[in-house]
């Protein structure tokens, strides 16, 4: 693993000669005109791994030490890092990279010449979540997006692979789902192809994590019940007037009274982890629409066959239950081992409902409420000791701001669009700390119950074409946000976030861009 | 169903052999369209050779192109009108179906392409294209002026994505790229008697556009139906360039440039303004515009002549002195000298010949219209379409250009770039679509004025803008489309209002500029696509 990092390291060097996308790789430097002493420059890098841990989890210790020491004549300068892990020392390359930079006169590259750095992350999850479903990605924008996460330390991919609109996941046990599910036979992530993307990424520090949403946001993929004898694994498909069954078309939610379904989706649970890694596993569980069960005759007849009432209680109730079943299938699939859970803030997760129903011991909550205008779950949440990680839309959703997609309004409806700025001032802590007062919110999060954060871009609006402009470099705003958690605001960062923008273009990726190229030459003068 | 080798051009009919010349570039520029219709083209021919058993290679399209007049200009007056019918004939074996396309213009002519290539769609089955078998279309645009603005100063945009925004262009039948070519920030507009001005305003040697680079771009517009319109604006969004004055002896050409404060001196940062009071300033002015003129076509030319600080020529001791002079508070004299001598610069540079100036809503046009005679002025609104100004402009019988901004503007949105400023939201294909230039002219003259302003070709269209202090390569594509495609059908066909049909149209019209190249933004679910008439909200009355 070590010297696949190192590969890619040097790469990074190759591509930090503007003509790099000449091909000509190593002799765009050959040809500098730099002095014989700069060519006779070395610079040697050890790098040492404590502990044999290979996969990212939550509490991994990414923490690293990297010194650059010059020779007394200048001529070597040696490059240790070391760290506990092997996810440390590939963070300190990445820190390295920036050390480094292209001279225009000379045609060569500088280097810092003395430094220590002694480094970890403030957080342990620092996530990008990309929806496949909504439009299909190709694998090779995923890996780009992988490659942007490593750029940045993030070391979350979470994927929502899944939704009502379409099942681009490639199931051994059931090949059913993606006949009938994806968008066309070309629109299908194959078992190949994750399990390769899930290696790409733990090179680079990042763990793809599985999001298998239930028991809203699907529909297509389950359609084959009804032929099979499964009889119907997923109700609502499509009803219409959309507005009645779900939150946006198309429509579609899993049968909780068919024992049928729960095998099925047994099996897909096993299809996930034989390809995903098995200590964390996204759940999903937001968005349920009670009335898509309330009006399907076979749900409503089996509520009352059962003796239990059709009122909102009752259905959360059968939601619960739902949940308690599916999470059985999961750890079956799991061996019987246990596992942590990801679930989506919702009113199963809300406070009349989360203690009674979901175990802190298991269930980690992902928060998309608005951090302040609907945020009293969050203090409630920690109150009750659970984990969560903070997605609040109100700066951690990518997609907002946009023309609406549905309906005759103009914007979409999480308008504005976040800028850099929101999502670099956004902090958990903070958020917390706006409810129970800041000496509680620095003891939750010391007792590791803000595992952290991670943005959104969920994608009714978003394919391969413009993916990369809507999450770069935000992203990199993010990234900070969750490594350092700064007291400095935006204002101090920006200088930094316009030229690390210049990176992520000269790595290959096609990031928004901040500011006119004159303030990048003008530091600190394009403020308001 | 047809395979597109099987698409012949069979005549093309013009009076003049660089037209026929032409239309043989747009014919091919079809074919090569078609071919890349399969999802699997890279540019080349994947297409099958024979469809085992079902005759699809025996079936065969043909088309003829004919093009009356020569004229190759495009101008506000270019006939851009075509008649396309498709027709079905009997011939030996196969399907025959013939293809006509007949314009005035060898322009028209091209539109004609653009739509029949809209009428033909991939069969995922066979792998094979259909068509629609029997049309007759009469089409031509409800406005003359139909632009996109790209900024090349706040930063740098090589050729070569200029010219895909020009493919997009072309795809959507908009005709003018009003090139906002130099500002405060930089001056890549490579000059050959001020060779001075790249040399201390480009923002690097790689980032300069030379005579041949723009020559090349012209033309290549020129047979995508797009006329490029260079803009030199000032006297302010003038500064990086101009510093070379005072060494070679000229003395200041600008002021206040990078000046800081800037809030002080203009805008937004860097600040720049020309110096009125330099006679060199107009020499030189008049050197560019020659360089201009020596590219670009001769007709149309944007002066720019937005934001004056007089904060900045305040400062100025020599200004100081002339105001002083003529014990006059306001600078909008000097301004309006600077504007006339600028203009005559301009004709001069075009051999004394006239030249229509176009010029942005400013200060100007809203008290010192003395200094612009409505019958050589065309006026870009920049202003809200319900600005009092756009009322008391067309009741001066100024011609108008509309970028207003409450839905023009395609740089809003997408976060601030200076600080706590200009926080705006996204400007939505929505906005852009609904914007309704007959709905402003009437809200303003009411119902007959407002017949008379258009049949007096006040209304000549209008023009997306794309500022780019928050734009390069790297988001150029998504950020014009398909927004600019909403924008488009605005202007070519004045739709009364966004019917819910817009949006599978343009969600599929969006698709087939991803197949052609362009990076356009996605606009929804592609199961929104799959099952048409789905995604709409179904309580919403539009």
């Amino acid at each position: 693993m070590l010297k696949q990092a190192a590969k890619i390291f040097k790469s990074y060097l190759l591509e930090m000669h503007p003509d790099n996308s000449n091909g000509n790789g190593l002799s765009n430097f050959l040809i500098a005109k730099g002095s014989a002493n700069d060519k006779n420059r070395k610079i040697s890098i050890s790098l040492s791994v404590v502990w044999p841990d290979t996969v990212v989890k939550i509490g991994v210790d990414e923490s690293y030490t990297l010194a650059l020491i010059p020779s007394n004549d200048a001529k070597l300068i040696q490059v240790s890092i070391i760290a506990n892990t092997y996810f440390g020392v590939r963070h300190g390359l990445e820190t390295l990279s920036q050390l480094i930079a292209f001279n225009d006169d000379t045609g060569t590259l500088t280097i810092v010449q003395q430094a220590t750095i002694t480094d970890k992350p403030a957080f342990t999850y620092r996530g990008i979540l990309m929806d496949t479903a909504r439009n299909f990605i190709p694998i090779s924008y995923l890996k780009r997006l992988i490659d942007g996460l490593s750029y940045n330390k993030l070391n979350m991919f979470h994927w929502h692979i899944t939704d009502t609109h379409s099942f681009p996941f490639q199931s051994k046990r059931l090949p059913l789902m993606t006949q009938y599910g994806a968008y066309s036979s070309r629109k299908i992530y194959t078992i190949e192809e994750m399990k390769d993307l899930v290696e790409y990424g733990r090179i680079r520090g990042v763990k793809v994590l599985p999001e298998f949403d239930a028991p809203a946001h699907v529909g297509h993929g389950w359609e084959w019940g009804p032929s099979n004898g499964f009889g119907n694994l997923a109700v609502c498909l499509e009803s219409r007037p959309w507005p009645l069954y779900c939150v946006e078309p198309p429509c579609g939610q899993l049968n909780p009274i068919n024992d049928k379904m729960y095998n099925v989706l047994g099996d897909l649970f096993k299809d996930f982890l034989d390809i995903f890694e098995n200590d964390l596993f996204h759940m999903g569980g937001d968005e349920v629409h009670f009335n898509c069960w309330n009006t399907t005759d076979e749900i409503t007849k089996w509520l009352i066959d059962n003796g239990r009432g059709v009122q909102k209680e009752d259905f959360v109730q059968l939601w619960a239950e739902f949940q308690e079943r599916a999470y059985g299938q999961l750890k079956d699939a799991n061996n019987g081992k246990k596992l942590d859970a990801i679930l989506w803030t919702s009113e199963l997760a809300n406070e009349e409902h989360v203690t009674k129903y979901l175990s802190n011991s298991t269930y980690i909550i992902q928060i998309w409420s608005n951090g302040y205008e609907e945020g009293k779950i969050i203090p409630f949440l920690i109150k009750n000791g659970y984990r969560t990680i903070f997605s609040n839309v109100d700066p951690w959703y990518f997609d907002c701001g946009y023309g609406a997609w549905v309906g005759d309004a103009s914007n979409n409806w999480c308008s504005p669009y976040k800028g850099w700025q929101q999502v670099y001032t956004n902090s958990p802590i903070k958020i917390l700390a706006n409810y129970t007062g800041e000496d509680e919110a620095e003891e939750a999060y010391k007792a590791g119950l803000i595992l952290g954060g991670e943005a959104a871009l969920w994608s009714e609006q978003v394919d391969e074409q413009s993916m990369e402009s809507k999450i770069w470099p935000r992203g990199a705003a993010l990234a900070e946000r969750l490594w350092s958690n700064p007291s400095t605001d935006w204002y101090t960062a920006e200088g930094r976030m316009v030229h690390h923008r210049e990176r992520l273009v000269d790595r290959g990726l096609h990031p928004d861009m901040l500011q006119p190229e004159w303030c990048h030459h003008n530091d600190k003068l394009c403020h308001g | 169903m047809f395979y597109p080798q099987n698409v012949e051009i069979t005549h093309i009919y013009a009076p003049h052999p660089s037209v026929k010349a032409m239309l043989g570039f747009a014919g091919n520029a079809l074919l090569d369209t078609l071919f890349r219709m399969h999802p699997k083209s890279e540019g080349n021919s994947v297409f099958p050779t024979s469809s085992g058993g079902k005759g699809i290679e025996k079936n065969i399209v043909t088309i003829s192109l004919t093009a009356q007049t020569q004229d190759v200009k495009i101008s506000l007056n270019t006939d851009e009108s075509y008649s396309l019918t498709i027709a079905p004939y009997y011939e030996g074996q196969g399907r025959r179906l013939h293809v006509e396309i007949n314009a005035v213009t060898y322009f028209g002519a091209r539109h004609g392409l653009e739509t029949l290539s809209q009428l033909v769609a991939f069969d995922e089955v066979h792998e094979c294209l259909q068509m629609v078998s029997q049309s007759t279309i009469h089409d031509q645009p409800s406005f003359k002026y139909r632009g996109l603005m790209i900024d090349t100063s706040r930063n740098f945009i090589p050729v070569k994505h200029l010219k895909k925004m020009v493919d997009g262009m072309a795809q959507n039948k908009l005709n003018f790229l009003h090139w906002h070519l130099t500002d405060s920030n930089s001056f890549p507009f490579y000059s050959k008697s001020v060779p001075q001005m790249t040399r201390y305003g480009a923002y690097s040697e790689a980032e300069i556009y030379s005579p041949k680079e723009v020559r090349d771009l012209i033309l290549y517009s020129k047979l995508r139906g797009v006329k490029l319109l260079p803009e030199l604006d000032a006297p302010a969004h003038a500064g990086n360039g101009w510093q070379w004055g005072p060494l070679e002896g000229l003395g200041d050409l600008a002021l206040c440039v990078n000046a800081e404060p800037w809030r002080q001196f203009c805008g937004q940062p860097p600040c720049g303004q020309l110096n009125p009071l330099n006679q060199f300033t107009y020499i030189v002015l008049g050197e560019i515009y020659k360089d201009m003129l020596d590219l670009f076509d001769r007709d149309l030319f944007h002066m720019g002549g937005d934001e004056i600080y007089f904060q900045c020529w305040y400062n100025n001791a020599e200004i100081q002195n002339w105001q002083r002079n003529r014990s006059t508070f306001d600078l909008m004299d000097l301004w309006g000298h600077f504007q006339q001598t600028a203009f005559k610069k301009l004709k001069e540079a075009n051999g004394g010949n006239y030249i229509t100036p176009i010029v942005w809503t400013s200060d100007m046009t809203s008290r010192g219209r003395i200094h612009l005679n409505p019958v050589d002025y065309i006026i870009q609104v920049w202003t809200t379409g319900m600005s009092n100004e756009v009322k008391e402009l067309l009741s001066e019988n100024y011609k108008l250009i509309f970028s207003n901004l409450d839905s023009n503007y395609l740089d809003h949105g997408f976060g601030t770039w200076l600080g706590r400023d200009h926080l705006w939201q996204i400007k939505t294909w929505q906005d852009l679509y609904d914007n309704d230039l007959g709905k402003i002219v009437e809200f303003h003259l009411g119902v007959n004025r407002s017949r008379e302003a258009f049949r007096n070709g006040q209304i000549l269209g209008g023009e997306a803008t794309l500022w780019s202090e928050k734009v390069d390569q790297h988001n150029l594509e998504m950020k014009l489309w398909p927004r600019s495609a909403a924008f488009a059908e605005r202007l070519w066909t004045n739709p009364l209002n966004r019917s819910e049909s817009v949006y599978p149209r343009l969600l599929h019209h969006r698709n087939r500029m991803v197949n052609r190249g362009i990076h356009a933004d996605r606009i929804q679910p592609e199961s929104c696509h799959q099952i048409s008439g789905y995604c709409i909200d179904p309580y919403s009355v539009i």
